[in-house]
């Protein structure tokens, strides 16, 4: 015996740790069923204490042929606790199965958590283990629970990657794109500011495109209306695509038990519109863990003009009057954006330029009189008067962004970092002699160098 | 006969050595002594490390033929040899005890949701006692097999982070004081000195003349991947560094590019395993060696079984826990003692060979000695043939000048 | 024992060696006024050549001298240009059963052994492991003399050696060790003459029995000598030093030292342009790793790294593996088997089932089913991939096959730290094989730069200056 093993150690090895090890796995079932595949998270306060609202996937076995595919239900579950940690065990005990994270697409946030610090409900995100991906963190303008629903009950892919609606952000930062570590970084940072997007939840036939400062669904917005028409009061559940006919009841009575409330909420049994999430290019700033202020409009535009990332957006221009225009409403589209920033001490004060220069295009010339030329294209419009109102509404844009930040005190431009690391040792200097340190910003000159071209 | 591994070789098992410890848990322990100022520390490190490289080269180039318990015992006698070997056991079984600590750690936190204790033991336990039993030269072409997976990963985890990093986060420099720095390097001392590896190498290396030059270039490079990824983690993470212990993964996990294509975050993650199994395997091979030299065990599966049961103990013992292994590690005392053999060796190793060099002779006893092993087995004959080997024999290399003894003995 | 004058007495015993067999012909005739005696095996020797070259000219020949007429007989009566003398009875017996006629005298203790054995042999057909589109397309056959006629026809040179041994007590068989004395390390050659020396064997059927023998670790699952069916490769690996043992009666030749890139080479790529050849090599590659790690990566994901699985496919799965009545384990074990059981019965089965057995087999497997909700189309899907891929390399199909059920059970233990563990165990393993001096891994690993010229890229012919230094090879250079 001792010889048939030393002769055949390696084998024997093998078989002992195959003959240990396989009777365990061979019953095991697959880690997909063991564990809830988690695509968004949403964190409510409630009186009852903290709501956490996940989006799970539930295999849709009811395919013909067992084949595959990516529609799947996507149910909503929630569960209260009196910390996001207590919340989480609530929802396991509700699936049945772990809530893994690994594949968590999103965190939404209710706006009323940003009311002391809103560090104390990601703390848990921060020491799990168990996010591994980059999730994008999103302040929800109604309840975050009515934001992970709505997102259920989206067609395909949408239903499962939320943060969809922010990927254009990297190209228009109409609001700033941020996931965890980001966020720590900048709340840690010594500016303890930081932003992140605003998103709500509408109705899909009432919402107007904004211009200005919003990109409104309008793709989405058709094709739930085409679902709407196709399905309704077929379903119970929040969602009603037609790939979810089929496991429609046996969701809708899970929905129902897990959530009495939502179903009601959502009343699509009713015939009521379909709700979709909506970015309408909102953001908020946060500092200390608190929302200090929101940004709109035209502080938005500013800062997409300022953002060093971006490199496209829009101007808009009214009541020009040209040769070829008369009171006429000018859009122009940023074909190409080049941002820098510097930073110097004058008199022992700091002054902060920004260097923009902009390459337009006029995208659209809405006037009550048509006029032939201005059909023209050969023509670099970006000159005389509307060069002056292009100016004048960049500088606004930036000025109210600047204003809004010098009130709050929220460094959204770095500008401690800035000085910090470039200019350290003066901008130690002034810092010192500051009552408050922390209201540096209000002692910061700003100036903006702008240069604008057209493009033909 | 000892397999011999090449220059190249050697300088793959160098650089293997320098590139574990260093990317895993050890970045955010730097991180909360030296904060932004990692690199630095890094930088330190490994520019006394490098000098000690150096050292250690002139030293092998001087003794090509000589084992590092040869060497010593020459020099300063066979218990100060002994010591030393037993002091590197303990350092590269320590340093064996603590990767497996991160392997763990890491398994548990990236691949798997909780790895079952039994299930990470078993496969391992089987898998270091194999790598035990074989030598340095099927490691080394080991290592050299997987070096194209090993590079790629490195320039992948140091290039893919760096395309998005902010570089202006490594400022200020020194934001927290240049004593922190210094600090750090002093408390972190356990993960340099990995040319501590090149004593157990000593007499199993074929010393050509393009060895040394090739051994140099793969230390300058693994040398600057490393501070590259220590620039690129303090650029990403800035300040918040001391909450990733599991840098590596930590890195790429929060680019875009990994989050558009993950399943290459995955195929990354598995090659630095394997760089860490080897690592272990490494490690524990060479406190096998070192302990077979010591204590000239003839049977090889004593110092496996041995140091088996010790590693199985240590975990007991420490319950896997990384945490209290790096307390241990970067404790004062710890790393002033850390420090203070990683200086020492290399010294000891210059003065022996300075030693043996100006001795310039080899005492007639111990030519006879090696001319008796030397005929005892070539000359091994049938009973009905001359014996080759005979009392007159001995007179005669007895008898012979000195000059010409010390050409028998090189040529032994 | 020797043989006597007495042409009865030694007709008897042979008869008796024979045991009685009936397919042992003995024709008695007169030549002049000798008794002789023609000894022969029934369909073994060429009865037309024998008519035609030795009995009639035997029978009509007069006048023979009387001091030593059997020498005449020989040397003038019969027209053939091999005889050779033999008075050993066993000897002689040996030769019969080989093919070759005795001829016997009365009054003379000497036999004479002709060489007219025209053994049946097959052509030398292209072998079907190793069909090619261009180049030769000859193969070797099981007759050991016409083999070594094919290399020779190939290798016009004295440098072309040859070692005869046999081996078998009761087959005798004829094995032939050949190389190149000026490229071939002589101490190899050596080593493996010894090692066939050595052997003690009842019989040898097939080059496989010798093959076993000369394989330095018996107990190992991998290929460790290289086999071939072509002449061309054969004198190919011979060009790079290295050694031929040819067994007679298998038409497979044993080449060795062998590496484990070889089997990543075919025939092919050195009839075709380099960029091709480079890119059906890295093709068969990762054809390798599918085939032994898709399996187990496929495994290892589902059961315990769900965080690897983008979300699209993970959707696609978790919907595809809903509600079927297997474990993941037992689902990809039971197709992996259910695979090797058709590939097993498509081997064996005759030709007129084979096309209805596979639609059944492929019905069942990939149509049914999977409808009836047994196993997951994923899994089919998988291991169907990997069944294709595991032909791109035939020569290591078996080892790869066994891989894959390693592997396999490796990833579902013990998910990516079994297959991790596993694969650097096995990297390990091979490192530390050298085969006849030559390590099993090489040029990756130990690192030969030239070699890699002709490894998994192929240079056209004219950059490969050298043989490949792998080998222990006299002479380096092959081209000037």
């Amino acid at each position: 015996m001792l010889k048939f093993i030393k002769r055949h150690r390696l084998v024997v090895t093998f078989l002992c740790v195959a003959i240990l090890l396989t009777p365990f796995s061979i019953s095991k079932p697959a880690e997909s069923d063991r564990m809830a595949v988690v695509t968004s998270v949403g964190i409510d306060k409630t009186e009852q204490g903290i709501e956490v609202s996940v989006n799970t996937i539930v295999p849709n076995s009811g395919q013909a042929g067992g084949g595959g595919g990516t529609d799947g239900t996507v149910k909503t579950v929630s569960a209260t606790g009196t910390n996001v940690s207590t919340a989480f065990a609530n929802i396991t005990l509700v699936l049945g199965k772990f809530p893994g994270l690994a594949h968590c697409d999103s965190i939404i946030l209710n706006k009323n958590l940003f009311e002391e610090n809103v560090l104390e409900y990601l703390d848990f995100f921060i020491r799990t283990n168990n996010l591994t991906s980059n999730a994008a963190i999103m302040v929800a303008q109604n309840t975050a629970k009515e934001v992970v629903e709505t997102a259920a009950s989206q067609k395909g892919l949408r239903a499962v990657s939320v943060s969809e609606i922010l990927l254009l952000n990297t190209e228009y930062a109409l609001s700033k794109a941020s996931n965890i570590d980001e966020f720590y970084l900048n709340t840690f940072s010594p500016s303890k500011t930081s932003m992140l997007p605003l998103i709500t939840v509408g109705d899909s036939g009432k919402s107007n495109p904004d211009v200005d400062g919003g990109v409104a669904q309008t793709a989405l917005n058709t094709n739930a209306d085409k679902s709407v028409q196709s399905d309704s009061g077929s379903s119970q559940s929040s969602g009603s695509s037609k790939s979810l006919k089929s496991g429609a009841n046996n969701s809708a009575k899970n929905n129902s038990t897990s959530t009495p409330q939502k179903a009601e909420e959502s009343g699509s049994g009713n015939g009521s519109p379909e709700k979709i999430i909506k970015n309408e290019g909102k953001g908020v700033i946060v500092k200390n863990g608190k929302i200090v202020a929101t940004i709109i409009g035209d502080e938005m535009n500013g800062l997409n003009l300022l953002s060093l990332d971006t490199k496209r957006g829009h101007i808009q221009i009214k009541n020009v009057n040209t040769p070829e225009f008369s009171n006429a409403n000018l859009t122009f589209e940023i074909f190409n954006k080049k941002t820098s920033y510097s930073g110097k001490f004058v008199n022992g004060k700091p002054v902060f330029d920004f260097d923009i220069d902009l390459v337009l295009k006029l995208e659209e010339a809405t006037q009550k009189t048509s006029n032939i030329k201005a059909l023209t294209t050969t023509k670099n419009y970006v000159e005389g008067v509307v060069k002056t109102k292009l100016y004048q509404t960049a500088e606004n844009s930036i000025s109210k962004l600047i204003n809004t930040a010098k009130a709050n005190n929220a460094d959204v431009f770095e500008i401690y970092d800035y000085f910090n690391k470039f200019h350290n040792s003066e901008w130690k200097q002034f810092l010192n002699t500051l009552e408050n340190k922390d209201d540096y910003l209000n002692y910061v000159t700003f100036t903006l160098s702008l240069k604008l071209q057209g493009k033909i | 006969m000892t397999k011999k591994i090449t220059g190249i070789q050697c300088g793959l098992l160098l650089c293997l050595t320098t590139i574990s410890l260093k990317f895993l848990a050890f970045p955010s322990v730097f991180a909360n002594y030296a904060g932004k100022d990692v690199y630095f520390s890094v930088l330190i490190g490994l520019m006394l490390d490098f000098s000690f490289v150096l050292i250690m080269l002139w030293v092998l180039k001087q003794n090509p033929h000589l084992t590092f318990f040869e060497l010593i015992k020459r020099a300063f006698g066979k218990v100060v040899a002994s010591v030393l070997l037993v002091c590197l056991f303990l350092y590269f079984f320590f340093r064996g005890v603590l990767v497996v600590k991160e392997i763990h750690n890491y398994f548990n936190e990236t691949l798997f949701e909780n790895i079952e204790w039994l299930m990470f033991v078993i496969p391992l336990f089987a898998l270091i006692a194999f790598m035990m039993l074989k030598d340095f030269r099927t490691f080394g072409r080991t290592v050299q097999f997987f070096m194209p997976l090993i590079a790629l990963a490195l320039l992948f985890t140091i290039l893919v982070p760096a395309s998005e990093a902010d570089f202006s986060n490594i400022l200020p420099v020194f934001e927290y004081g240049v004593k922190n720095t210094f600090n750090a390097v002093l408390r972190c001392s356990f993960i340099f000195g990995d040319y501590l590896i090149l004593f157990v190498l000593m007499g199993k290396i074929k010393f050509t003349p393009d060895a040394p030059k090739k051994v140099l270039t793969c230390v300058v490079i693994t040398y600057t991947l490393v501070i590259l990824f220590y620039i690129v983690f303090a650029s990403v993470f800035g300040d918040v560094g001391i909450n990733h212990s599991l840098a590596l993964s930590d890195l790429l996990l929060y680019t875009s590019i990994i989050t558009e294509t993950g399943t290459i975050n995955w195929i990354n993650i598995i090659i630095w395993l394997i760089i860490l199994f080897l690592e272990v395997g490494l490690m524990f091979l060479s406190a096998s060696k070192t302990l077979t030299e010591a204590f000239n065990f003839k049977n090889r599966y004593i110092p496996t079984v041995l140091i088996c049961v010790l590693l199985f103990i240590s975990i007991v013992y420490l319950y896997l826990n990384l945490i209290r292994a790096i307390e241990i590690v970067t404790s004062l005392w710890f790393s002033i003692s850390v420090i203070a053999f990683q200086v020492m060796l290399p010294i000891l190793s210059v003065i022996a060979t300075l030693k043996l060099r100006g001795k310039n002779k080899v005492t007639l006893r111990q030519v006879y000695n090696q001319s008796v092993v030397k005929y005892q087995l070539t000359n091994i004959v049938p009973s009905n043939c001359k014996t080759v080997f005979s009392n007159k024999k001995i007179k005669q290399v007895k008898n012979k000048k000195p000059s010409k003894i010390n050409k028998e003995v090189q040529n032994a | 024992m020797e043989l006597t004058k007495n042409l009865t007495a030694n007709l008897n015993k042979i008869k008796q060696s024979f045991g009685g067999s009936s397919d042992v012909i003995i024709k008695q005739f007169k030549c002049d006024f000798l008794s002789c005696a023609l000894v022969y095996l029934k369909g073994m020797a060429d009865v037309v050549s024998l008519s035609d070259f030795v009995t009639r000219p035997m029978q009509e020949a007069k006048n023979l001298p009387k001091q030593n007429p059997y020498l005449y007989v020989v040397n003038n009566i019969i027209n053939f240009p091999e005889i050779t003398e033999q008075t050993n009875l066993s000897e002689l017996v040996t030769q019969i059963t080989k093919g070759k006629a005795v001829l016997l005298f009365n009054g003379h203790s000497m036999a004479y052994l002709l060489e007219l054995d025209s053994p049946k042999e097959r052509s030398l057909t292209e072998p079907p492991t190793s069909a090619v589109l261009k180049g030769p397309r000859e193969g070797f056959n099981e007759n050991l003399k016409t083999n070594i006629a094919v290399i020779r026809k190939i290798f016009s040179t004295n440098q072309l050696k040859t070692e005869m041994l046999t081996i078998g007590k009761i087959t005798t068989t004829q094995v032939c060790v050949m190389y190149l004395g000026n490229v071939a390390d002589k101490t190899i050659v050596k080593q493996i003459v010894n090692k066939l020396q050595k052997i003690n064997i009842d019989g040898v059927i097939d080059s496989y029995y010798v093959l076993e023998f000369l394989k330095p670790r018996q107990q190992s699952m991998f290929k460790q000598l290289g086999t071939t069916e072509k002449p061309d490769i054969a004198c190919a690996k011979m060009l790079e030093g290295k050694i031929v043992v040819l067994v007679d009666g298998s038409p497979l030749v044993i080449t060795l030292p062998f590496v484990l890139l070889e089997d990543f080479q075919a025939a092919d790529d050195y009839y075709n342009i380099s960029a091709h050849a480079t890119f059906v090599r890295v093709l068969r590659v990762v054809s390798c790793l599918i085939t032994m790690l898709l399996p187990g990566l496929y495994i290892a994901m589902q059961m315990f790294h769900y965080k690897a699985i983008p979300l699209k496919f993970l959707i696609t799965m978790v919907n595809s593996t809903q509600g079927l009545p297997l474990t993941p384990v037992t689902e990809i074990l039971f197709v992996l088997v259910l695979f090797e059981i058709l590939y097993e019965a498509s081997l064996r089965m005759p030709e007129y089932l084979g096309i209805a057995l596979s639609v059944v087999g492929a019905l069942i497997l990939g149509d049914t089913a999977v409808k009836a909700g047994i196993i997951s189309p994923p899994a089919v899907m998988i291991v169907a991939l990997s069944g294709i891929t595991l032909y791109t390399i035939p020569d290591q199909a078996q080892q790869l096959s066994l891989l894959r059920f390693l592997f396999t059970l490796a990833g579902s233990t013990l998910g990516f730290y079994g297959l991790i563990v596993l694969s650097i165990f096995f990297v390990m393993y091979l490192n530390d094989f050298d085969n006849y001096k030559a390590p099993y891994l090489s040029p990756l690993s130990p690192y030969v730069k030239t070699d890699f010229k002709d490894s998994f890229i192929k240079q056209s012919l004219p950059k490969m200056e050298f043989r490949p230094k792998t080998f222990n090879n006299k002479n380096f250079r092959r081209l000037r």
